[in-house]
């Protein structure tokens, strides 16, 4: 069914060949080791260019950090934290900026200390149950807007005085801001 | 050539082994480990209504459900970019609440059938269920939740929630659908209040018809719009039928039926499509990359690179040198750097491999 979606797995590296060069050492810039190949277009998560500004002087490269997440709630005009974890980034891969796929319902930004942006990403929440029709067990299909919306969000670990802002995209609830 | 040292990085590749239960998640058992966790797309199943001593009940009901979501069209071609693992929560009751039977238990989801008055919409408390996963398996991509109920029933929605029921699982792979790939609803009863549009990449609205967005899909000769009354099966021919997206009229989809549309369909080939692309991007197809991370290799004489891919079809290796495709097919590269042709002056060369 599937024919011509051949998967091709592209082996990438750099390769700095100079006399005398360390044998060890980070990886050449743009290698991809420590930072985030995930993320499309159309993919929540991705991180935008307020992250090309680059993080305070001494902070960690912001997609080399550990992956907070965080799960949020959303009922009425209230939106918080509800719980949150840390993880290495390597814990997730291509996923480590992930956050659903589909239109935004929301946004996270990390920002520094005086409320400047460092990074930024979309997020898709889902705010209503669904069932599609099942014919065969004579179900129709159902949408029901959720009360309390509830969702994970992953979003780079802040650092000393920085924090995550979390804001509906359309309005619906202020900024939740974490820690 | 002076001895010259290559620091030399695949790129992004970290998977090096497959991956055990973490040790934050307690009571976990994995049901299918592929690669490490930050190599594939690791889904966690919950469980709802089930007691301490049902405990085994849960992890042979979420292997079913894990087998059959895994072994069904679409997602088992491509099983071996998935993790599955069963991350167990005791209740002190057994099996779900089901108000208009008059039935209530208490369980650590609150599970309940007849949510908003719709019998078979089966739903959870969503913040109890997520932070429970947050806490014990933050580094999940997709949570599914089993309820311990045999009844018909499931939902979509921030949990994909089904029941034990054989058809139940069919919400599953359907919601699935939203969740990974971002993929409209095709059937047509009415949402009152969503938005309009087409963003998804299974639904066209009228003004988007030329070109299609699934252009290249399309059954050569197939009319724009195409009328139901050609459909020789559920994904034959692919054209552009009204009616998607909740709507009767405007809105496209690419298949006569697909399990977008209703349940007991596969995914037409659009769908299909959508679902795949993701399920590249959220995991890495390259396993146990040799070297493992920078390092240097010899100047002169032959030094091999190795990389496994996983079990899937179609999959293979193609090596590059400076963007030029080297060798395909083999998981292995044997380069001698001092026969590489320079392109650069000694001190800023670089070499891609």
């Amino acid at each position: 069914m599937l024919a011509g979606l051949a998967a091709m797995a592209g082996l990438a590296a750099m390769a700095g060949l100079a006399a005398g060069c360390a044998a060890n050492g980070d990886p050449p810039r743009g290698s991809g080791v420590g930072s985030d190949p995930g993320g499309g277009s159309d993919t929540a998560g991705a991180m935008t260019a307020a992250q090309a500004s680059g993080p305070a002087v001494g902070a960690k490269a912001i997609d080399a950090r550990d992956v907070a997440i965080l799960t949020m709630e959303q009922t009425g005009a209230s939106l918080r934290v509800v719980s949150s974890a840390r993880r290495p980034r390597s814990s997730f891969g291509p996923a480590a900026s992930w956050n659903g796929t589909g239109t935004a319902t929301h946004r996270w930004a990390l920002r520094a200390a005086d409320g400047s942006a460092l990074a930024s990403g979309d997020i898709v929440a889902r705010g209503a149950l669904e069932a599609p029709p099942s014919p065969k067990e004579g179900a129709p299909a159902a949408n029901v807007p959720l009360a309390t919306v509830v969702f994970d969000v992953k979003v780079p670990h802040p650092e000393a005085a920085e924090y995550i802002e979390i804001t509906p995209v359309n309005g619906a609830a202020p900024a939740a801001r974490w820690p | 050539m002076a001895a010259a040292c290559v620091g030399l990085t695949l790129a992004g590749l970290t998977s090096t082994a497959n991956a055990a239960c973490p040790a934050a998640a307690g009571d976990c058992k994995e049901l299918a480990s592929t690669g490490s966790l930050g190599a594939r797309i690791d889904l966690v199943i919950l469980g709802d209504g089930y007691t301490e001593a049902e405990k085994d009940k849960f992890y042979s009901d979420a292997q079913k459900v894990s087998e059959g979501l895994l072994g069904s069209e679409t997602y088992g071609a491509y099983a071996p970019v998935f993790n599955s693992w069963a991350l167990f929560t005791p209740s002190a009751e057994s099996g779900a609440d089901d108000p208009s039977a008059g039935k209530f238990v208490s369980t650590a989801f609150d599970a309940s059938y007849d949510t908003s008055g719709i019998d078979y919409l089966l739903a959870v408390n969503y913040s109890k269920a997520l932070s429970e996963v947050n806490k014990r398996f933050p580094e999940k991509d997709v949570t599914l939740c089993i309820v311990n109920a045999t009844a018909y029933g499931g939902s979509g929605g921030p949990v994909a929630v089904v029941s034990l029921h054989q058809s139940s699982l069919e919400i599953a792979r359907h919601e699935l659908g939203h969740t990974l790939a971002g993929l409209a609803d095709e059937y047509t009863a009415p949402y009152p209040g969503y938005p309009d549009g087409d963003p998804e990449p299974n639904v066209a609205s009228a003004a988007h018809l030329d070109p299609l967005k699934w252009a290249s899909w399309l059954t050569p000769g197939v009319s724009i719009p195409t009328p139901i009354s050609d459909a020789k099966s559920d994904h034959d021919p692919i054209g552009a039928y009204e009616g998607a997206r909740y709507k009767e009229t405007g809105v496209f989809r690419p298949a006569p039926d697909c399990l977008m549309r209703a349940l007991d369909v596969t995914f037409c080939p659009v769908c299909s499509e959508a679902m795949v692309l993701e399920f590249s991007r959220l995991s890495l197809l390259i396993d146990a990359p040799s070297p493992a991370s920078p390092g240097a290799i010899p100047g002169e004489g032959a030094s091999v690179f190795s990389a496994t891919i996983p079990a899937l079809a179609d999959l293979m290796i193609t090596w590059s040198i400076d963007g030029q495709p080297t060798q395909t097919g083999s998981d292995k590269l044997a380069i001698d750097p001092s026969k590489l042709a320079r392109r650069r002056p000694a001190h800023g060369r670089a070499e891609g491999v």
